[in-house]
């Protein structure tokens, strides 16, 4: 009985302990200064960090405090509301999302506006546009006809390619690809096998890529529409004895995935501009919070093709670690 | 009818012999207490009746699937498709609602929704019978055939959508989801609150209840006093479904369309909560307050550190530990007792 009671003891001290300790951390960043709340659609992620990085900065040089908040795994709309709700009910200036679905999330978008909270939305945007005061996004049809330019370029255009998707449902993967796919036919030379879903996990991909190269043997040209998807594919070629031969374009410039551009694994990377992103948007947000609106409501980044021999001058479009 | 009032009769007898979970449960809820109180002296605002009701909104969807995971597993059994149904059934609901209602051209928005709940009932009930059939027919351990179920269910929800929205839902249906009336509630916490008090009297206070924790505590002895097993546990299957069914009408209405993403996953959040409320995965323990309490505590969590600003990062661990320390105790508790 007694143990028990001091198990319980311990167990709700060490609670309410860990609570404040964590909550005190919390309080002591925060400042005085105006606020602006950021919830990206995943926390987790280099592209997300270097968002985080470049609204960070931006945040800085205007002098205002930035909540970072946003779910870490799990992709999906409900698990990104209860961020977007309890940002919102600290009340920000001004509020920054990057929608996990554009239809989802426009409830989230009306309540931010019947509060008076100005939304800009980054890298993919809402629904319904005309509530929110602007919007910067990355170009992913672009960014899609680029890695079709590459392939044709390196192939010397002809041959068999091959789209490894990603995640299904995902509005940014089904842009790249109908870039790619569109611009493929400006290649006639290129024979296009079709695509299939890695589910973002690496070890599916390498497996289908296995597969794949039993029923393709003269396939010559990959597009990864992500990186955890071009991590798996180059380590399938590899187990294959294909790498090298079999040339990958991934999208993206992670850690990883500039690594395997150093070794030569892949032939080019499609980089957007996540900092830059975080860094409009926070921008727009401000101003918006002092009356001012944006010069351009929609931007959007053009995404940049970064090749194997420029490498060094491009350094500025790798993703972050940390 | 007649078993609820025979329990009601045994009176004080009853009570006692529930002390160790009254006990449990007073623990439970003495824990979110403290956190909430935690939070609140530290956070000015946190418990403001718009974050309140936000915390109770956002929490909705792990409640009610951990009423129906708590019911499978007092038998000692789970249901790892629980999310998946949510997923299937809300995007079948949605599917319907949307076509039915044709953008304002069809039926009004009322009844759409009504078709669009129908829809999304009968595929939590086919899903629930067929886990049901699964487990008591063909025997296959519940693990198994709710994977199964959980893979057949994700597949069909992105069959029936190509991955894509199923949007041009009516305004009114968002509206209805998410209007706050007498300060903190809204539909989807009352519809809730409905759903948890008549699961709980059924579960405590009546023969249905009573039948749950006998298989759950020997499955045996339960047939030989003459329970219909199987027929019983196909009825908690079933439930187990209609539940998620709720959920996923709930979460559409919340976001005014029909996402295909959504429920994946979700089922670890709702054994989660049915761990830390007090239920034992080897059957023949749980309460459905106890899940609720499991639930919020999650939810006060997650929305509290998030308002008191800390890295994301951390939540997923405070919730891992706080699950481990909950299960120790418990496992104690029930050793002394």
């Amino acid at each position: 009985m007694k143990k028990n009671f001091l198990l319980s003891g311990l167990f709700h001290g060490c609670l309410a302990a860990a609570v404040m300790g964590f909550a005190l951390g919390g309080q002591a960043a925060r400042a005085q200064a105006p606020t602006i709340g950021f919830v990206p659609s995943l926390a987790s992620d280099p592209f997300f960090i270097s968002m985080h990085y470049g609204a960070e900065q931006e945040a800085k040089k205007l002098g205002v405090h930035l909540i970072w908040q946003g779910a870490m795994g799990v992709y999906s709309p409900t698990a990104q509301l209860p961020f977007v709700n309890a940002v919102l009910n600290q009340h920000p200036a001004g509020f920054v999302l990057v929608p996990t679905d554009g239809n989802a999330l426009m409830p989230s978008v009306n309540r931010a506006v019947s509060l008076h909270i100005p939304v800009v939305t980054a890298d993919t945007s809402v629904a319904d546009t005309s509530k929110i005061t602007g919007a910067v996004t990355g170009d992913n049809i672009g960014g899609g006809a680029l890695a079709a330019d590459l392939l044709s370029e390196a192939l010397g255009g002809k041959g068999e390619v091959y789209l490894m998707n990603g995640l299904p449902g995902t509005s940014t993967d089904q842009l790249r690809k109908q870039g790619f796919e569109s611009k493929l036919k400006s290649y006639p030379g290129l024979k296009y096998l079709g695509f299939q879903f890695s589910s973002d996990q690496p070890s599916h991909a390498a497996q289908v890529v296995r597969e794949l190269l039993l029923r393709y043997p003269h396939l010559a040209g990959i597009f990864c529409i992500d990186d955890e998807t071009a991590i798996g594919v180059i380590q399938g070629l590899r187990n294959a004895g294909k790498l090298g031969q079999v040339k990958v374009v991934a999208y993206d410039a992670e850690p990883d995935e500039v690594n395997a551009l150093k070794a030569g694994e892949l032939i080019g990377l499609i980089a957007q501009q996540p900092a830059m992103e975080g860094e409009m948007a926070v921008k727009m947000a401000y101003d918006a919070t002092k009356g001012t609106q944006p010069e351009k409501k929609f931007n959007v980044l053009p995404d940049i093709l970064i090749k194997r021999e420029t490498m060094a001058q491009q350094s500025q479009y790798f993703y972050r670690g940390q | 009818m007649s078993s609820s009032s025979a329990v009601a009769g045994q009176g004080g007898a009853a009570w006692l012999a529930r002390r160790p979970l009254v006990k449990q449960q007073l623990m439970l809820l003495l824990g979110l207490v403290i956190i909430v109180g935690a939070f609140e002296i530290l956070n000015v605002g946190f418990l403001s009746a718009d974050n309140v009701s936000s915390i109770l909104q956002d929490s909705t969807e792990t409640i009610l699937l951990a009423f129906g995971e708590t019911l499978v597993i007092i038998t000692g059994g789970i249901d790892i498709s629980v999310g998946a149904t949510l997923g299937l059934s809300g995007i079948l609901g949605s599917l319907v609602l949307v076509n039915v209602n044709q953008g304002g051209a069809g039926l009004g928005a009322f009844p759409s929704l009504l078709l669009g709940v129908l829809a999304a009932l009968a595929v939590g009930f086919v899903i629930g019978l067929a886990n049901g059939l699964m487990v008591t027919k063909a025997k296959v351990t519940p693990f198994i055939a709710t994977l199964a179920m959980l893979g057949v269910a994700t597949g069909l929800t992105f069959v029936l959508t190509n991955g894509v929205d199923v949007s041009g839902m009516s305004p009114s249906i968002a509206t209805w989801g998410n209007h706050v009336f007498l300060g903190i509630l809204t539909l989807p916490i009352l519809v809730t609150a409905i759903l948890g008090i008549l699961v709980g009297l059924f579960l405590h206070c009546a023969r249905f209840g009573r039948w749950t924790f006998a298989i759950g505590s020997n499955a045996r002895a339960a047939r030989g006093a003459g329970i219909p097993v199987q027929r019983h546990l196909l009825k908690i299957y079933v439930l187990a479904g209609l539940l998620s069914a709720v959920s996923g009408v709930l979460v559409f209405m919340r976001l005014g369309t029909g996402s295909p993403l959504e429920g994946a996953n979700d089922e670890l959040n709702a054994i989660a909560a049915v761990v830390i409320g007090g239920a034992s995965l080897f059957g023949g323990t749980g309460t459905i307050l106890g899940s609720l309490l499991g639930a919020l505590i999650i939810g006060v969590i997650v929305n509290g550190l998030i308002v008191a600003g800390i890295q994301p990062y951390w939540q997923t661990v405070i919730i891992g530990v706080i699950i481990a320390v909950a299960v120790m105790m418990q496992e104690r508790g029930r050793a002394r007792d």
